[in-house]
């Protein structure tokens, strides 16, 4: 027999009674010789103890940390502890209660008692302390140094179990370090991939975390945790069409999770598929009916759907479940609004705000109740308090009802000067934004890391059922563009500095006569600025493109011009060399292909057709395709709102173009006549928008810049009945008939002067009796375009 | 597609009991006469209310409701796509909104509404400088709803959009959106300016005006310094043979205006795209117009708005009846509405017109005989055209329909043999200074027995017609 084991114990002063009767039961094992108690000590708050002690603690061979709520709770002294600790120490965490760590979904954590089941859920708890007793034992005999290798704990093992300590501890950053380490010495260490995963997920860094997820499902592909969690991470990140597939997998694995139906159900919310959502949080409340989220999120969904009564049933569930839940009375009283019970609805946000007197969106929220029953009074009191509070009540004001006129012709209101002056702003935007909340609504996934909840604001009042199922139908009727398109789409290249890498006409001629080499990598450069509704006004710009890796020498007059830069460039960050572009996405041959191209920011869709192979910049957007009519479904009116709706906004009056939503456009299912028919329309406003009479705002020539936008209003005709056929036909709007009976021309097939033709075109089909004319005319009064152009 | 029935109750003058207005399978078109303030207006209203609370939540039935009656008042209409095909109703009350139909929405557009209160706007000349401007009423009213080819939304919207607040001094880029707003509007009027033009100036040849109209128009522009819009102004113009007119010259007098203003709204209409629904209301719009220049309107309406349903309202006894006389009963429908004081109150009392000859006995009762003899005159008139229509009769030809006379259909009749000689004898009597077209001059003299035997000779023959 060796020296005892030295034994050290930390606990919180709430647990002193748990610590002394862990005492106890390790009375035996210190009388036998095999461990001593080197130290115990109290987790004393606010004092730097760890730091005192750490010596003691290096000098320990078993930490054994009492878990319990009140433990875990002193987050700066265990980040002491965390800094603390050596990799040398075997940790052996005691819980005495269920709490926080286990929604962590750790895997392999060893705790005592077996299991990590909590001291406390032992019947009588002394089984539960004798079975802490036969654990410690265990490790004892294998750490003893006369121990056979097969029984040993290895290196690797104690390291990962460091890792999971230090989760438990909420310290990620360090776990990270430890699961790293771990995966050094194992390579194969599936559960450290997936554990370390969590770790990431927990910091908010999700790509890491997804990486991992994927390594463990590569070593483990039945591996359902590692689906579930990175379908979560997805789903944090917004791309929740591989969040479903992710949790479609888990659930296939495990088909008795009803968090994977419940998160599913989640990532269809956000999605809008509200029908969809709610079959999944019917199957979660069917696996597991005490799971307050699901209440909760489905009451959300049939709330966005218009279903009232069944949203209040769900709220109404929840409290019962949890009457002093504050949200779900909140919850509950919006929905009541949106029914106009608004007595109801006051009470509940009342007792929301009882219950949590910051809850600025519950003042709002009654307050606009107030407002319906004219009680300005208290209307203004409750919209004042909302606003010290931090809720923006005049963006909110602006999204549900345009604005205050729009509010009172609604509700046949007239509000008091002061409070439409509370309510008002100057700025005007082309489409009431409702969508934008509801996307903030059913997004405000309150992760605690790994277990997902909706468990936040369902927010702002009050959500037009309307928008919502057009929402939703416009996504049902197509699949998102980015699988649509094969290649992926991005933005384009990063030179760091402009004035380096972009000459103009002159010196790419001279650059060529000084060196002809130059030619080889002077490429047509695109702006965004120059980018204009379906086709690109090119200026004589061109860009050195000094790929990465480029043998710059070959180049000498290119060199030679910036040579001249080089103080600058160097200061660039990155890890190019300083005659390198900063970034370039893709390869070049993805520059030269035909594609859709869009500015980063502008005021409508603005989307071009570029088949001239143009090099551009990061203020571009590309999609890479050949099929030209995508053009007219981006460009059209429909995606313009369907943009609007699910986007953020740069401003009132500015878009940006983001990836993940311009991702998310639907491409509606159709025809290769329709689509060649969309296609031809495009291809007559490329060739139009290149005249000068059509550009110019001059009286003189109203007509050809009439026939311009005609065109487009014909597309957007077109692409209404791509997207909402059968609507359209009940309202007896056609368009794809009437103009394929035309049988128009290519612009390439028209000889001689087109204009004259395209000018006979346009005044055939702007005839007063042309069925085009008359539906376009009278377009408006199919509801989805009614709610399209903000008149529902 | 066609009104059939209109139900109206509790909606201003109409209170009390419910009110129905039945035109027929076919819906024809209703000719009303009616003195100021005795539901005529009412009705315009009525109708014309349905329409736009399609497309505007401000038109709330409860406003238009009588605040006496505790009874809830409705609108219904009857309609139906042809004669054979089913009735639908539409409903539109406190509680049942059924007007926002597309059917609805889409005649809202047409605009199919005018009143005398929207051509005074042209009246409002100032006749020193001979400026008139219709800014006001072509965009706010005329060219409304007219739909922009560049925006794909309504004129009205349009000018909406570009009305303040206006963005701040150094906002350029929304100062850059409202000036391709208004530049937007700008063409979109200049270009529908171009065709009302065409069409208004086509229009008042048919009145036997030779004259052109002409607008105005220098566009809207943004002025930055005072944040405000300029050139809110179409200035009429009006060419005679290539020739300005001054507006203050007395060629243009009232008469000439109201009908240069009723040409400009026909045009209004016709160069847009046709609703499923076409109605066309007009409320008193003639009374501007002397006798001579009503009558082309009548022709104006057959030949441009023939596939319209026409409500045509109007206090002028005489121009209500000469309308009757010009059109054809299978098409049209005649009504009157009149007050009727009851000891509370007065109520509108609306009635179908009865037939010329009950009508002519109705005024000899009275001893009116000179109104009693037209009803007369009309009635025969009426009794052997429908019998030649009905029986084929070969008339002598003429170009135009119009221009035959009641001796070609007498004519006609008497060769066929179809009547006794008695019979013809006793009409050919009364033809000479009764039933002939200058009765009125000569009316005067003629003796009550007399009168009462012309009642009885037109009564026999109907009813001899009608057998046969």
């Amino acid at each position: 027999m060796g020296e005892p084991l030295k034994v050290f114990i930390t606990y919180s002063h709430e647990d002193t009674d748990s610590k002394d009767k862990l005492r106890q039961c390790l009375a035996v094992m210190e009388q036998q010789g095999l461990i001593t108690i080197w130290h115990d000590n109290e987790i004393l708050p606010g004092d730097k103890w760890y730091k005192k002690i750490s010596k003691n603690l290096n000098d320990s061979d078993i930490l054994l940390y009492i878990v319990s709520a009140s433990s875990l709770a002193s987050k700066n002294c265990n980040k002491e502890l965390a800094d603390a600790l050596s990799g040398e120490i075997r940790i052996i965490p005691i819980i005495l209660e269920d709490c926080d760590w286990q929604n962590h979904q750790l895997s392999d954590v060893q705790a005592l008692p077996d299991q990590g089941k909590p001291i406390n859920e032992w019947q009588p708890e002394s089984k539960g302390w004798q079975n802490v007793v036969v654990g410690l034992q265990k490790v004892v005999e294998i750490m003893r140094p006369n121990v056979s290798d097969d029984v040993k704990e290895t290196l690797p093992e104690w390291v990962f179990q460091q890792g999971n300590f230090l989760m438990m501890l909420g310290q990620s950053d360090k776990a990270i370090e430890a699961y790293s380490h771990a995966i050094e010495l194992n390579p194969n260490n599936t559960i450290a991939y997936y554990n370390r995963g969590i770790a990431y997920g927990d910091k908010g860094a999700h790509d890491h975390a997804i990486s991992n997820y994927s390594k463990a499902i590569d070593l483990q592909p039945d591996y359902t945790d590692a689906y579930y969690n990175r379908g979560n991470t997805y789903s944090d990140k917004g791309v929740y069409n591989r969040a479903i597939t992710d949790y479609n997998k888990a659930i296939e694995l495990n088909p008795d999770n009803a968090m994977a139906y419940c998160n599913r159900g989640i990532a269809y919310n956000c999605k809008g598929a509200y029908n969809r959502a709610i079959a999944d949080y019917n199957k979660a409340i069917e696996l597991n009916p005490e799971l307050a989220e699901s209440y909760n999120n489905r009451g959300i969904a049939y709330g966005s759907k218009g279903a009232y009564d069944r949203a209040i049933a769900d709220f109404s569930k929840l409290i019962d479940l949890n009457p002093e839940f504050a949200l779900a009375y909140h919850n509950r009283g919006n929905t009541y609004h949106n029914k106009g019970a608004y007595d109801r609805a006051i009470a509940d946000f009342s007792k929301s705000i009882d219950l949590n007197p910051e809850f600025a969106l519950a003042y709002h929220n009654r307050g606009m109740c107030w407002l319906h029953l004219q009680n300005w009074q208290e209307a203004r009191s409750d919209l004042t308090v909302a606003k010290s509070i931090g809720e923006d009540i005049i963006a909110a004001f602006r999204n549900d009802y345009k604005n205050v006129e729009a509010f009172e012709r609604r509700h046949g209101l007239q509000l008091p000067a002061d409070i439409a002056a509370m309510l008002t702003q100057r700025r005007r935007s082309r489409f009431p934004k409702i969508q934008k909340d509801l996307i903030q609504q059913s997004s405000p996934l309150n992760l605690s890391s790994q277990k997902k909840e909706i468990l936040s604001a369902n927010v702002t009042l009050p959500k037009s059922p309307d928008v919502v199922n057009l929402l939703e139908e416009l996504r049902d009727t197509g699949i998102p563009l980015e699988q649509y398109v094969a290649m992926p789409s991005h933005f384009g290249i990063k030179t760091g500095m402009d004035d380096a890498f972009v000459v103009d006409g002159e010196l790419r001629d001279k650059l060529i006569a000084d060196h002809s080499s130059s030619a080889d990598i002077l490429k047509p450069f695109l702006h965004g600025r120059d980018i204009k509704r379906w086709q690109v006004d090119a200026q004589d710009l061109w860009l050195i493109f000094a790929y990465h890796g480029i043998e710059i020498d070959a180049y000498p007059a290119i060199l030679k011009h910036i040579k001249k830069y080089r103080d600058s460039l160097s200061k660039r960050t990155g890890k190019q060399k300083w005659y390198e572009l900063q970034a370039v996405p893709g390869d070049s041959e993805y520059f030269t292909q035909p594609k859709l191209v869009c500015p980063n920011r502008y005021n409508h869709q603005t989307f071009a057709v570029d088949t001239d192979g143009l090099y551009c910049g990061n203020t571009c957007y590309l999609i890479s395709t050949e099929e030209t009519w995508l053009c007219g479904i981006l460009n059209s009116s429909v995606v313009e709102w369907f943009y609007s709706q699910v986007s953020d906004q740069l401003t009132a009056d500015e878009l940006r173009a983001l990836s993940g939503y311009i991702q998310q456009v639907p491409i509606p299912n159709v025809t290769s006549t329709q689509k060649a028919l969309i296609g031809k329309i495009v291809n007559y406003l490329i060739y139009l928008q290149k005249q000068p009479t059509t550009n110019s705002k001059d009286l003189a020539h109203a007509r050809d810049y009439m026939m311009l936008k005609y065109f487009e209003r014909i597309i957007d005709g077109l692409v209404y009945e791509c997207y909402l056929p059968e609507t359209l036909h009940q309202g007896d709007k056609y368009f794809f008939k009437p103009l394929l009976d035309e049988h128009l021309p290519q612009p390439d097939e028209i000889s001689g002067n087109k204009m004259s033709v395209f000018r006979g075109i346009f005044e055939h089909l702007y005839e007063r009796t042309h069925s085009v004319r008359k539906n376009l005319f009278f377009l408006d009064s199919v509801k989805p375009v009614r709610i399209i152009e903000g008149k529902w | 597609m066609r009104i059939t029935k209109i139900k109206i109750k509790n909606f201003r003058a109409f209170y009390g009991r419910p009110y129905q207005l039945n035109l027929h399978r076919a819906g024809k078109n209703l000719l009303i006469y009616g003195e100021n303030g005795s539901g005529k207006s009412s009705l315009y209203l009525a109708l014309e209310c349905f329409l736009e609370s399609s497309e505007d939540d401000s038109y709330q039935f409860e406003n238009y409701q009588n605040i006496f009656i505790a009874d809830a008042g409705y609108i219904k209409l009857h309609l139906r796509a042809d004669r054979r095909s089913n009735e639908q109703t539409y409903e539109w009350s406190q509680s049942v909104k059924e007007t926002n139909d597309p059917l609805f929405i889409e005649a809202s557009k047409a605009n199919g509404f005018l009143d005398y209160k929207a051509l005074l706007e042209t009246h409002y000349v100032h006749r020193e400088s001979g400026i008139v401007n219709v800014f006001d009423l072509l965009v706010k009213n005329l060219l409304a709803n007219t739909v922009s080819a560049l925006t794909g939304r309504s004129l009205a919207d349009d000018w909406e959009d570009i009305q303040p607040p206006f963005p701040r001094r150094n906002a350029t880029n929304q100062i850059a959106i409202l000036e391709e707003q208004i530049e937007n509007f700008n063409l979109e009027l200049a270009d529908r300016l171009t065709e009302l033009r065409t069409k208004a100036s086509e229009i008042l040849e048919k009145f036997g005006y030779d004259v052109k109209v002409e607008f105005d128009f220098q566009g809207i522009t943004y002025n930055r310094d005072n944040k405000m819009l300029d050139g809110e102004q179409i200035l009429l113009k009006v060419k005679f043979f290539d020739r300005d007119i001054p507006l203050h010259h007395r060629f243009l007098n009232e008469a000439k205006l109201s009908a240069i203003a009723i040409a400009i709204y026909f045009s209004s209409i016709l160069v847009q795209p046709e609703s499923d629904l076409k109605i066309l209301a007009l409320d008193d719009v003639l009374i501007g117009l002397d006798m001579s220049n009503r009558l082309p309107v009548i022709d104006i309406l057959e030949e441009y708005f023939s596939d319209y349903q026409i409500f045509f309202l109007t206090y002028d006894r005489t121009w209500y009846e000469i309308v009757r006389q010009r059109t054809e009963e299978s098409k049209w429908k005649y009504a009157e509405f009149y007050f009727k004081k009851t000891p509370e109150n007065e109520i509108p009392i609306y009635e179908e017109d009865r037939p010329y000859l009950a009508k002519a006995k109705e005024y000899f009762d009275n001893n009116d005989y000179k109104a009693c003899a037209i009803y007369i005159r009309t009635a025969f008139e009426e009794a052997i055209k429908n019998f030649c229509d009905k029986k084929r009769l070969p008339v002598r030809y003429s170009e135009d329909p119009k221009k035959l006379t009641s001796e070609d259909f007498w004519t006609a009749i008497k060769n066929e043999a179809f009547l006794q000689n008695s019979l013809i004898n006793e009409i050919e009597l009364y033809r000479k200074f009764i039933l002939n077209p200058l009765s009125h001059a000569t009316i005067v003299n003629i003796i009550k027995k007399e009168i009462s035997g012309a009642i009885d000779a037109v009564e026999n023959l109907e009813q001899e017609l009608k057998k046969l």
